[in-house]
């Protein structure tokens, strides 16, 4: 008993600290609607401040107002005003992608403005950090450890009474399901839902500034690592039950505690299973609890009287406009690839052959968030897989590269199908959070282990030989064909796929899961195989990945990078071919340009913020970006077009109907 | 074991709300049968409870006498329960033609998912054949290669029946075909029902439209606060003290 108390109580504030982020989440989920992964980044953002206040010579108390009570509402208040305001309310893909680009996009932007110098743990809030006040049980408590469970349990205490007090708690409510219904109501749900924005902002940074002091140093891996394991906590209450989401995460702490003290640190399950612990329980919680899986949002009331849609843009596009966009978008790719293969100098080549093989991954969001309609957010777990089993065989087998992409790419889509089975009944952001669940178990418990993400250094990845031909020695420019064959046999799959029997059932099933089921479409078969093609075709960009990086280490497949993914490809558009390839491309390229700027600008963070700011997006044009651009570019030449070429009124009809005809007609999309 | 559908004692409990409470209902073969009740009567959540959206707390449901129990909707679907909904549940990416396409093609069974992975989604000749038929039994042969997206409500439902009819079921469920339709569409609609009786299509029809129940339904049910409380022709049961009281003492 006493070695087994020994074990639990110092696992008490540690959980406090998963229980802050819990109950932060929970409240920020059940005020503002947003299931909001950027909690971990604004708190990550406040603590920082803090951190760089108090490192400077001002107080505790002078940096404490400044980063928690007057930057953590602004911020708050920011995200609303300028983001998720916008964002319809029964929009969950919306609301889901703009939430991940602020969890990507907020660190990225603070390294940028303050530099990448190592900033040291800060201060504690009020307690000696060092002293010991009492002992429980004759585990010593300390100044920090006291101080967390107090402010937990206040803060919790506070938030509870308010959203329990019939005026406040019920409007924000009230605005949480329908900002329209209630407006109705004579509420301004407008400044409910920013009040509420606020409030859960300032959770965010206390329990920044609460965290920030617990570990040697301050970097934004650790928030967001213990983000999501506050997710199990939080799921614990159902995402709405505040004090279960605090008993989840003490919980959790206590049973990481005791983990940690019986399994002897050598062991395997210390180092494959302990750090798994809350991922681990967050799946078991989202495919086992019943009510969890209805948790997706509950439609607007209001939602009847919006208007439909707008029709696809190939819909709307006239055919010879079409057929000139589809021309030149040919000349513009056969322009590149020439123009690689003889002019381009040499490091620029091998970014443009990078892009390809991005664009091989990308496919894979074409699939499985495109055409499947779900947000997955472990496509580079999936790319690992590929690169791994393909690395593996070829260093301790001699496996030939190409052929050990082939398995590799094999093994990616068993794992995918795999994957998908327990998720069968989920949908949305269940689903989502599933997939960030296996992307952390992967990276935590898995690709550690020398079998599977080989040693601490990594593993040498030999390029492709073709007969006498060895890709790598000779030339690149030998992989860059290479690569270019392989994506587009990718890209005419996705695009038969598409077109295929099995593409419409994935259309009917996106817009109308009711509906297509009651029409006798098996969702589970649909499902599962989506996720597996789209694991298969990761894992075989992982595998070229890894061959033309021509070494692959853990890190080049963590889950941050499939966080990235997604906000890249739904930048562009997730809907079409083209679209991956012009995030594949694009994401390279982008990079390679800033590289060419002074300091820090020319860091991989530029990019990642340009593309979160493009992923924002998402919530009002779910076509991409640029799919956007190209609908608003081809309507005005279109216009132009007609206005030379005759009478405006009858023909702009007249091509509207057309285009509706022929986009019925062809297999044009 | 007679007739298309039979439903014995399906219970149906949200939490602590009886929503049905034992009911009893049949659907011969080649017969139309009104379902009446008022709102919150529980009229949905049979026609959920026979579709497969949800599952009963008891009882159980036979169609052609195999029991359909546990089985999930698509697996119903094939079966041969067609269905529409109240909210139309249409993809308005497809047009009118692909709709019917898919719902034939998924109705065949997925023996051979990775066969219809590349498979053309273009109708083969009997394929063609079968949905013009259908088109022009539900009167959108004229709007086949239309977006659903770009048509109205009334047309999205006689899509919906379409979709629902394809296959040949050997029952159709209609919930509320006709709310939401004006005048004109809810002709459209009386003609598509006419012509089904004429084949001799099951049809369990749910509607608040009295008038439309009267001239399509060989028989009535009424249904009050989940139990049937009146069964018969229409004329009879609308005559019968209780169905006054209950429903229609409200509509008057």
């Amino acid at each position: 008993m006493g070695t087994f108390l020994s074990y639990a109580i110092p696992g008490i504030p540690f959980g406090c600290t998963y229980a802050i982020v819990a109950v932060g989440l929970v409240l920020s989920y059940r005020t503002t609607g947003v299931f909001n992964f950027g909690f971990g980044s604004q708190a990550f953002v406040c603590a920082y401040v803090y951190t760089v206040l108090t490192a400077n010579g001002v107080g505790v108390f002078p940096a404490f107002v400044i980063s928690v009570v007057l930057l953590a509402p602004a911020l708050g208040w920011m995200l609303d005003r300028f983001l998720f305001r916008h964002i319809d309310p029964a929009n969950t893909t919306g609301k889901l992608v703009s939430a991940v680009a602020v969890f990507v996009g907020l660190p990225v932007l603070v390294g940028l403005v303050f530099g990448s110098a190592t900033r040291f743990a800060p201060p504690t809030l009020f307690l000696n950090e060092s002293q010991v006040y009492f002992h429980i049980f004759s585990t010593p408590i300390n100044g920090l450890e006291f101080e967390t469970v107090l402010v937990t349990l206040v803060t919790v205490l506070v938030l509870g009474a308010v959203l329990r007090s019939r005026r406040v708690g019920l409007t924000i409510r009230a605005a949480v399901e329908s900002p329209r219904l209630l407006e109705l109501e004579g509420v301004r749900s407008e400044s409910v839902l920013s009040a509420a924005w606020m409030g859960s902002s300032l959770m965010a940074g206390l329990a920044g500034v609460l965290l920030a002091p617990q570990y040697p140093t301050l970097q934004s891996s650790d928030f967001a690592i213990l983000l999501v394991a506050a997710l199990a906590a939080a799921a614990l209450g159902k995402l709405a039950d505040l004090r279960l989401a605090l008993v989840g995460g003490i919980l959790l702490g206590v049973v990481d505690g005791l983990a940690s003290g019986y399994f002897p640190p050598s062991s395997v399950w210390h180092t494959g299973l302990l750090p798994a612990i809350p991922f681990l329980l967050l799946a078991v919680l989202l495919v086992g609890r019943g009510r969890l899986r209805s948790f997706e949002d509950s439609g607007d009331p209001m939602a009847a009287c919006d208007p439909p849609p707008p029709a696809p843009i190939t819909a709307t596009r006239s055919h010879e406009l079409d057929r000139v966009v589809r021309l030149g978008g040919r000349v513009l790719a056969v322009a590149t690839v020439v123009s690689v293969l003889t002019w381009v100098p040499g490091d620029w080549g091998f970014t443009f052959t990078e892009g390809l093989v991005y664009s091989i991954i990308f496919l894979s969001i074409t699939l499985v968030t495109g055409m499947g309609g779900e947000v997955s957010l472990c496509q580079a777990t999936f790319a690992g897989v590929g690169a791994f089993v393909a690395a593996q065989l070829a260093v301790h087998h001699g496996v030939p590269i190409l052929l050990g992409a082939v398995l590799g790419a094999l093994a990616a889509l068993v794992v995918g199908a795999i994957g998908a089975l327990p998720a069968l009944r989920l949908r949305g952001l269940p689903l989502a959070l599933l997939t960030l669940a296996l992307a952390l178990l992967a990276d935590n418990a898995v690709f550690p282990y020398s079998w599977a993400g080989g040693p601490a250094g990594g593993l040498i990845v030999p390029r492709p030989e073709i007969g006498s031909v060895n890709l790598g020695t000779t030339s690149s420019k030998g992989f860059f064909v290479l690569a270019l064959l392989i994506l587009v046999v990718c890209a005419l799959g996705v695009k038969l796929v598409q077109r295929a029997t099995i593409g419409r059932y994935l259309d009917a099933l996106r817009a109308s899961p009711l509906g297509a089921e009651a029409a006798g479409i098996n969702p589970s078969t649909a499902k599962v195989l989506v996720f597996g093609l789209s694991a298969g075709l990761a894992g075989l960009g992982g595998a070229l990945f890894a061959s033309l990086q021509q070494s692959v280490t853990t890190a080049d497949f963590n889950y941050q990078l499939s966080l990235v993914f997604v906000v890249v490809v739904v930048t562009t558009g997730t809907r079409t071919v083209e679209g991956a390839i012009q995030a594949g491309i694009g994401f390279v390229v982008v990079q390679q340009l800033l590289s060419y700027l002074p300091g820090r600008w020319g860091t991989g963070g530029v990019p990642i913020i340009l593309f979160a700011l493009g992923s924002l997006t998402y919530a009002a044009h779910p076509e991409g970006m640029v799919e956007f651009q190209k609908r608003v570019w081809t309507e005005r030449a279109d216009r132009l077009l007609r206005r030379r070429m005759g009478p405006p009124e009858e023909m702009a009809i007249a091509t509207a109907a057309i285009g509706g005809f022929d986009r019925a007609q062809g297999d044009g999309r | 074991m007679d007739g298309a559908l039979s439903i014995r004692s399906m219970s149906v409990a949200f939490g602590g709300v009886t929503a049905l409470d034992c009911v009893d209902l049949d659907v011969g073969e080649r017969e139309i049968v009104g379902l009446v009740g008022p709102n919150g009567a529980g009229k949905s959540t049979l026609v959920n409870g026979v579709g497969g959206q949800l599952e009963p707390s008891s009882g159980s449901v036979r169609l052609g006498g195999v029991r359909l129990d546990g089985l999930r909707p698509f697996q119903r679907a094939r079966l041969g329960i067609g269905r529409t909904f109240q909210r139309v549940a249409v993809f308005p990416e497809l047009t009118v033609r692909e709709h019917l396409l898919v719902a034939l093609r998924a109705l065949d069974g997925d023996r051979t998912p990775w066969l219809r992975l590349l498979e053309r989604s273009r109708p083969e000749p009997a394929e063609s054949r079968r949905i013009d038929e259908v088109l022009s039994l539900v009167g959108l042969a004229d709007r086949a290669d239309a977006l659903v997206s770009t048509l109205p409500l009334g047309a999205c439902r006689l899509v919906e029946i379409g979709r629902a009819l394809v296959g040949g079921p050997s029952v159709l469920l209609a919930d509320e075909p006709s709310s939401g339709l004006d005048g004109r569409e809810s002709a459209t609609l009386t003609t598509v029902l006419h012509s089904l009786r004429e084949r001799g299509t099951a049809v369990l029809l749910v509607e608040h439209d009295l008038a439309l129940v009267a001239e399509v339904s060989h028989r009535v049910v009424v249904l009050d606060t989940g139990r049937v409380i009146a069964e018969g022709p229409f004329a009879a049961v609308m005559a019968d003290p209780e169905v006054r009281r209950a429903y229609l003492g409200q509509v008057a």
